[in-house]
């Protein structure tokens, strides 16, 4: 029995190829800045002019990706490396000046090295996994909280603060607006060079919030009538997270 | 042959501890690497929960403010250990899923660390942990009980307090009325399923409570910290020596914000409020029903919400079907 556990074991050591040794690797950074209206995005302590007078706090700024991978063409295939396959872009924390231009930042072990020709992503929960719940993942996970259970879905996208519409400096008008739901998922993608290497490991994405919320003088977010919505008004939900996958840009 | 590598696959996968347990819908609890899931440490931290020999005068356990029957909270506006506190007991129903800080305030990231500030607190039990660990190394049962899991060495503070959050994260709440709906077992009345759909905005057609922002099911919290504009003017003003988050963090941002207490058992845990200051449901309702009070940092969700007294009969109806049966069986 003693040799046969032996044989056994011999041969699961022998089965198991670690070919992720073979491929030199390193860790990714990205990091995705937020701004209003080119302003560095900080919750809380700055105010930002927004539309006709109207200024603007934040409390809350987050949303989805989903699917991130480098693309890499070789002859007419493409090479995909999964990064991740979800992540939570949460401005919450970000408070100061300091962490504004620093932005979120997320790692990505163990990357191959190699020059890449792209990045693609998607701006929300893929509907795979919007289609499962918290109880699927263990916390710490981008996918533990942020769940509509009523909706059997993810919020992919929240936006809370204060506008101050009266110009009485108070900021008394509330703001929540909560986007989500599978017809909303917007894939994207970037072609370009990436080089990834050891002195070059970072990836940086630029989202503006005023491009979410604000697309011309005819079409925007006017606080002094709408304050809330939480993926009820179908067109207003459109609205926002299509100008979230748009306004998103990679630097 | 092909049995043996059956079996022998089947004996690694039956010796490997889990550090994960699964309930129902909820999220899967984690359990510490170095203080996985033990029937017998349970045992003793259960029979150290409800004993006295953890406080200065021997009169004090935890049960003392986490009374079973009232959802492990004590029913008073603030607790009394060998003083009174500033902040009431909370439930410790489902505490072993609160992944990020315990406390109204977060001061504590795990329920081991959670459970070595009460005992040597001056106010709550005020024995210091020299002499609560010679109490237990002297204490015939509890030595002989500790002996068996860990040999024959010292028992220090680390492990008394790992024993305590091994029970701790054996108390559950799951068997309520709105599980029990959720599994297709029973059904709502209809004034508990108005109440459900205004608590979680689920129809646009009627009001919305904003409720399940914060307060998300299963467990009733989505265990951040928020502000819910219950701070009045004095307090707002600066007269007021509680900060809430603020006091871990030391971030102005966090003035006020308080953990989100679950909902469940709601119905037999009032008072209300980090320090008890609302005394029934419909306080509670009224409060944000009015909008709260002003505040930078108050959670925007916290608005007016032009609710009825027929909507708040409904919420209240929906709020009480989460008291468990279990719970409600103890009383």
């Amino acid at each position: 029995m003693d040799k046969l556990l032996f044989i056994l074991l011999s041969f699961s050591l022998f089965t198991c190829k670690n070919e992720t040794s073979i491929v030199p690797t390193v860790d990714v950074k990205l990091r995705v800045i937020g701004t209003f209206n080119g302003l560095p995005l900080q919750m809380y302590n700055q105010n930002y002019e927004y539309t006709e007078g109207v200024k603007i706090k934040f409390q809350l700024f987050n949303f989805y990706l989903s699917d991130l991978y480098l693309t890499k063409r070789v002859g007419t295939e493409e090479e995909k490396v999964l990064l991740s396959e979800v992540v939570l872009i949460n401005f919450k924390d970000i408070q100061s000046l300091s962490a504004a231009e620093r932005g979120v930042e997320l790692v990505f072990k163990n990357i191959p090295i190699g020059n890449y020709t792209g990045f693609q992503t998607g701006v929300g929960v893929a509907p795979r996994l919007n289609a499962t719940g918290p109880a699927s993942y263990p916390p710490p996970h981008p996918l533990d909280d942020n769940y509509w259970s009523w909706a059997a879905g993810y919020v992919f996208s929240k936006i809370e603060g204060n506008a101050d519409v009266d110009n009485s400096g108070k900021f008394a008008t509330k703001l929540t607006f909560h986007s989500g739901g599978d017809a909303f998922y917007k894939p994207v993608s970037w072609t370009k060079p990436i080089s990834i290497s050891k002195e070059s490991s970072e990836m940086v994405l630029i989202i503006d919030v005023k491009d979410i919320i604000w697309k011309d003088q005819n079409n925007f977010l006017d606080f002094r009538k709408i304050t809330t919505d939480h993926s009820v008004n179908k067109d207003l939900v459109s609205f926002l997270m299509t100008n979230l996958q748009q306004g998103l840009k990679y630097r | 042959m092909l049995k043996w590598p059956i079996l022998i696959t089947l004996v690694i996968f039956s010796t490997c501890k889990r550090n994960t347990s699964v309930v129902n819908n909820f999220p899967p609890m984690v359990w510490p690497k170095d203080n996985l899931h033990d029937m017998e440490k349970v045992a003793i931290g259960e029979k150290l929960f409800f004993d006295p020999i953890l406080s200065i005068n021997k009169k004090i356990s935890c049960s003392t403010c986490h009374i079973p029957s009232l959802a492990f909270t004590d029913g008073k506006k603030v607790s009394n250990g060998l003083f009174p506190l500033s902040r009431s007991a909370p439930s410790l129903l489902n505490i072993g899923f609160h992944s990020k800080g315990l406390f109204w305030d977060g001061n504590a990231s795990t329920l081991e660390k959670q459970a070595l500030i009460p005992v040597s607190s001056s106010l709550e039990m005020g024995l210091p942990w020299t002499i609560a660990e010679k109490r237990i190394n002297e204490s015939d049962g509890y030595a002989k009980a500790f002996k068996k899991i860990y040999g024959d060495i010292f028992i220090d503070s680390l492990k008394i307090a790992s024993v305590l959050a091994q029970y701790q994260r054996t108390l559950l709440s799951n068997n309520s009325k709105f599980d029990a709906v959720m599994r297709g077992e029973m059904t709502f009345t209809p004034n508990e399923k108005r109440g459900w759909t205004i608590f979680f905005d689920a129809d646009p057609l009627l009001p919305s409570a904003e409720c399940s922002h914060c307060h998300v099911d299963p467990l009733f919290t989505d265990l951040s910290f928020q502000n819910n504009g219950i701070h009045t003017g004095d307090e707002l003003n600066g007269k007021s020596t509680e900060k809430g988050r603020e006091s871990v963090t030391l971030n102005p941002n966090d003035r006020f914000k308080f953990k989100v207490p679950t909902l469940r058992n709601i119905a037999i845990t009032a008072p209300y409020m980090h320090d008890g200051r609302l005394k029934s449901l419909e306080e509670v309702i009224n409060h944000y029903n009015m909008g709260g009070n002003p505040g930078f940092n108050v959670n925007p969700n916290v608005r007016n919400l032009n609710l009825s007294k027929q909507d708040i009969s409904d919420l209240i109806a929906f709020l009480h079907t989460l008291t468990d049966l279990k719970t409600e069986a103890r009383r």
